[in-house]
């Protein structure tokens, strides 16, 4: 025994153990909850709207997925090294704002716009970042921060009217289809594969999550944490910027409001989907799954002509029901929480 | 000057057991009102253990702790400190941005209405500042204002506005020095004069024998002896804390290489106060160097420093003849692997699996096409396990699952995967079993014939004084000592570690 030293053994938990066999069962366990959950909405969806299995509800909510989803990925890789990132919806806003601004509806000029607000979005995120990895800003503070600054920025530059024309070439972006089924709901199968791909079968995926389950042994390791931590902030917001450039070939005109409910909207998919809030824990399968649910129970909402304060209270509802959830040992035991339980003895 | 010599709190037979370590065997220990009782042992020999059983914080398996001769059972430090019995602590709680007023009347605020009655705690801790030493200093002095020995006074104070009648200082002279050494000997006598139980933890012998009344000495959980501190003198106290056979068995250490692997030129680490010692080193391929010292002599900050994750003030360090530039990862590039002392918070990733954290420091090692491969990943992990001896069930396992040696033979592995040059072990047997510690003993023996330098750092001075061919001493920040051939014995190391000679401080 020495001083200041809890005995090893007290602490580790007797929980169960995965052989590799099981390890693909678990992962198909940790999807059960939210696919149960999207088969009783769909259900209740049936029940109460009969007009929800129509093509046109249909379109709405694979475009939602697109919508959410590509923001969602952004989300999880920044949950995933323990932040998150609340600047997304003004992220949004911005590109928004810069495309119409800078082109004046003239599609010539949408390349270079799309490059600026590319640019734009990666100053926000190497802003959230720098001020998290060296600064030591609790990511809730410093995205906050950036996410009112940005609107302010907006508004200063609109005038608080924004104003003007996005560019027909973006349209296919926002309203396209192939093989029937909306762009961007393409866009975020791409994203979401090439997220997976990375964050499980790469050596920096599996830097990432050392980083988000202990950066202190990881960065011991060898590992530069500080990139990893700040690079996330960045692919964050470089997603936003896609997504902002969805949303604006899918309205065709300028409106900073609409983007706003996209930050809890994106918190709220993954948690739905069992990535955790503390870091290291989660999968983009599990992210793709909390899209989905969360997509179809806004559209059911909609369609039982739930107004849009309804649907933030469903939101802000589901996200407490994930976390809780979470914490009350639905998900498999970590030893993370079994610390905490330890520290309050 | 009082003559009372009742037994206010007593300890009897108490006895307290962790998985592989028994901490506390029937120990005794009787505390009187009025007088100043010394507790005396190496890290590790159950003080801790004793005085957080007697301040309410831990309970025991066995035993009983007695106040005023009724048997009590303290669930919590709360509980304790309504009885009377409060502890001060190494680790200062001081809140920095409240008040010296706001901080000693914390959890006892004195109200009238439900408000908090400013006037009459003012007075009640001006008055307990008094009794502290610190009668001229302002209650509204924000408590971060105050140096690190004026703050344990403030705790102190807290202690006394509790009516504490028993009062454990654990090591209050570590933080500080000369004349703030006098004023808390002054402090102490003054309380134990108003007829409280003091029971004081030090390292420092000389003040032991200078102040205490009574004196304990722990070993191995056990109380070697006990008595009022005329019977005792400095040799005497180190012969009873150490007095032990070596009784793990380390493997014959292997004769080192010429080759000088490590080689530390004036280091110095950047550290706050203390007048650091450079430090001159040179460890030859399969020479294992052990660093002894107190806790917080700067051990742990000196090993560091030469993994490159503590900045340097001064100084150079080679591996191989080059040198190595500070930061952690050109230290790992440099072939210097650091296992850290905090096992579960900097040397592992726990929630990964086995796998996974034994190749997290050599990742490029198990890419295949730029991918990783978990099958390459599960025979690297199996490798080393048939090599480390690691006890897993499968390389899913989760790293949180293992037992304390277990864990550790990952850290070992994760390293060992780079292939370094320099071993650098911070406390490697904290917390493991005995069976577990020998295997590493034999696996760090083995390492060093493979002709790899090794420096470690341990509490265990049977550890240190079996595994190592060349002993450096630290205290007060820096290398004070070093012990060679014969003359590495505990006796000697205790007298450098706990500068006995009286050369210094």
């Amino acid at each position: 025994m020495t001083t200041g030293t809890r005995p090893v053994a007290a602490s580790a938990p007797a929980g169960p153990s995965a052989p590799g066999g099981r390890a693909l069962l678990r992962r198909a366990l940790s999807l059960l909850a939210p696919l149960a959950g999207l088969a009783v909405i769909l259900l209740l969806a049936a029940v109460t709207t009969p007009g929800f299995y129509s093509t046109g509800v249909l379109q709405l909510v694979l475009f939602q997925i697109g919508l959410i989803g590509v923001t969602a990925v952004g989300q999880t890789l920044v949950l995933l090294v323990g932040g998150i990132d609340l600047s997304i919806g003004a992220v949004i806003g911005l590109t928004t704002v810069i495309i119409a601004v800078y082109t004046r509806g003239d599609g010539a000029r949408l390349g270079v716009a799309i490059l600026l607000a590319l640019a734009a979005g990666a100053v926000v995120g190497l802003v959230n970042g720098l001020l998290v990895v060296r600064r030591l800003v609790p990511a809730f503070v410093a995205t906050f921060a950036t996410f009112v600054l940005v609107q302010g920025v907006i508004t200063a530059w609109t005038r608080g009217a924004p104003s003007g024309n996005i560019p027909g070439a973006l349209s296919p972006l926002g309203t396209g289809r192939w093989l029937g089924v909306p762009v961007p709901a393409w866009v975020f199968l791409a994203v979401a594969v090439v997220a997976g791909i990375v964050l499980g079968r790469t050596g920096l995926g599996r830097r990432l999550y050392a980083t988000g389950a202990n950066a202190r042994a990881t960065a011991l390791s060898g590992v530069r944490t500080g990139w990893i931590i700040a690079g996330c902030f960045v692919a964050s917001a470089l997603l936003a910027v896609l997504a902002g450039l969805i949303n604006a070939g899918y309205i065709g005109y300028v409106d900073a409001r609409l983007s706003r409910s996209l930050d809890l909207n994106s918190v709220a998919a993954a948690v739905i989907g069992g990535v955790g809030l503390t870091g290291g824990r989660g999968r983009i399968g599990q992210t793709v799954a909390g899209v989905v649910l969360l997509a179809v129970l806004l559209a059911w909402l909609r369609q039982l002509g739930a107004g849009a304060g309804a649907q933030l209270i469903v939101s802000g509802a589901v996200i407490l029901l994930a976390v809780w959830l979470q914490n009350s040992g639905w998900t498999p035991r970590s030893p993370r929480r079994n610390k905490q339980r330890d520290g309050v003895r | 000057m009082t003559s009372s010599t009742a037994a206010v709190l007593q300890a009897r037979g108490l006895t307290k057991s962790f998985p592989g370590v028994r901490a506390l065997d029937r120990a005794d220990l009787t505390c009187r009102s009025g007088r100043v009782h010394a507790l005396v042992g190496e890290n590790g020999a159950g003080k801790s253990t004793l005085v957080r059983i007697l301040t309410g914080n831990q309970l025991p398996d066995e035993g009983e702790v007695l106040l005023d001769g009724r048997s009590v059972r303290f669930a919590d430090p709360r509980e304790a400190m309504a009885e009377g019995v409060s502890a001060v602590y190494q680790e200062l709680t001081v809140l920095p941005a409240m008040s010296v007023g706001d901080n000693v009347m914390l959890g006892q605020e004195r109200t009238s209405r439900g408000l908090i009655d400013r006037a009459a705690q003012d007075r009640e801790v001006r008055a307990a500042l008094a009794r502290v030493g610190l009668g001229d200093l302002d209650p509204r002095t924000r408590a971060e204002d105050l140096s690190l020995a004026n703050q344990q006074m403030v705790e102190i104070a807290r202690a006394l506005v509790r009516r504490s009648r028993v009062i454990v200082l654990d090591e209050p002279s570590a933080v500080l020095s000369g004349d703030k050494l006098e004023s808390l000997f002054t402090v102490v006598r003054g309380l134990a004069a108003d007829g409280v139980a003091i029971v004081y933890i030090s390292h420092l012998l000389e003040e032991v024998t200078d102040l205490a009344d009574d004196v304990t000495v722990l070993r191995d959980g056990r109380v070697v002896s006990t008595g009022p501190a005329g019977d005792y003198d400095v040799p005497r106290i180190i012969r009873d804390m150490v007095g032990r056979d070596v009784d793990a068995v380390f493997p014959p250490l292997p004769e080192p290489a010429d080759e000088v692997v490590l080689a530390v030129r004036g280091l110095v680490p950047v550290s706050s106060t203390r007048s650091p010692v450079a430090l001159d080193l040179d460890v030859r391929a399969g020479e294992i160097v052990g660093v002894a010292g107190m806790v917080g002599s700067g051990r742990s900050r000196l090993l560091r420093t030469i993994a490159g994750e503590h900045p340097r003030a001064a100084g150079t360090v080679e591996v191989a003849g080059r040198p190595v530039p500070t930061g952690t990862r050109r230290a790992i590039a440099a072939g210097v692997a650091l296992v850290p002392e905090e096992r579960k918070t900097e040397g592992l990733v726990l929630p990964l699996s086995v796998r996974a954290n034994t190749t997290l420091a050599a990742l490029g090692q198990v890419l295949r096409g730029g991918f990783l491969s978990t099958r390459r990943e599960r025979v690297v992990f199996q490798e080393e396990q048939a090599r480390l001896g690691i006890k897993a069930s499968d390389p899913e396992q989760g790293t949180w699952q293992l037992s304390g040696g277990n864990q550790q033979k990952i850290v070992l592995a994760k390293w060992l995967r780079r292939g370094p040059r320099v071993l650098l072990l911070d406390e490697p047997t904290r917390g493991v079993d005995v069976g577990a510690k020998s295997e590493i003993y034999r696996l760090v023996t083995g390492l060093a014939v493979e002709g790899m330098a090794v420096v470690m750092v341990s509490s265990d001075l049977p550890e240190v004084l079996g595994l190592s061919h060349r002993v450096l001493v630290c205290r007060g920040g820096g290398v004070v000592g070093e012990l060679a051939g014969d003359d590495i014995n505990e006796e000697n190391v205790m007298h450098v570690a706990l500068d006995t000679a009286g050369t210094s401080r």
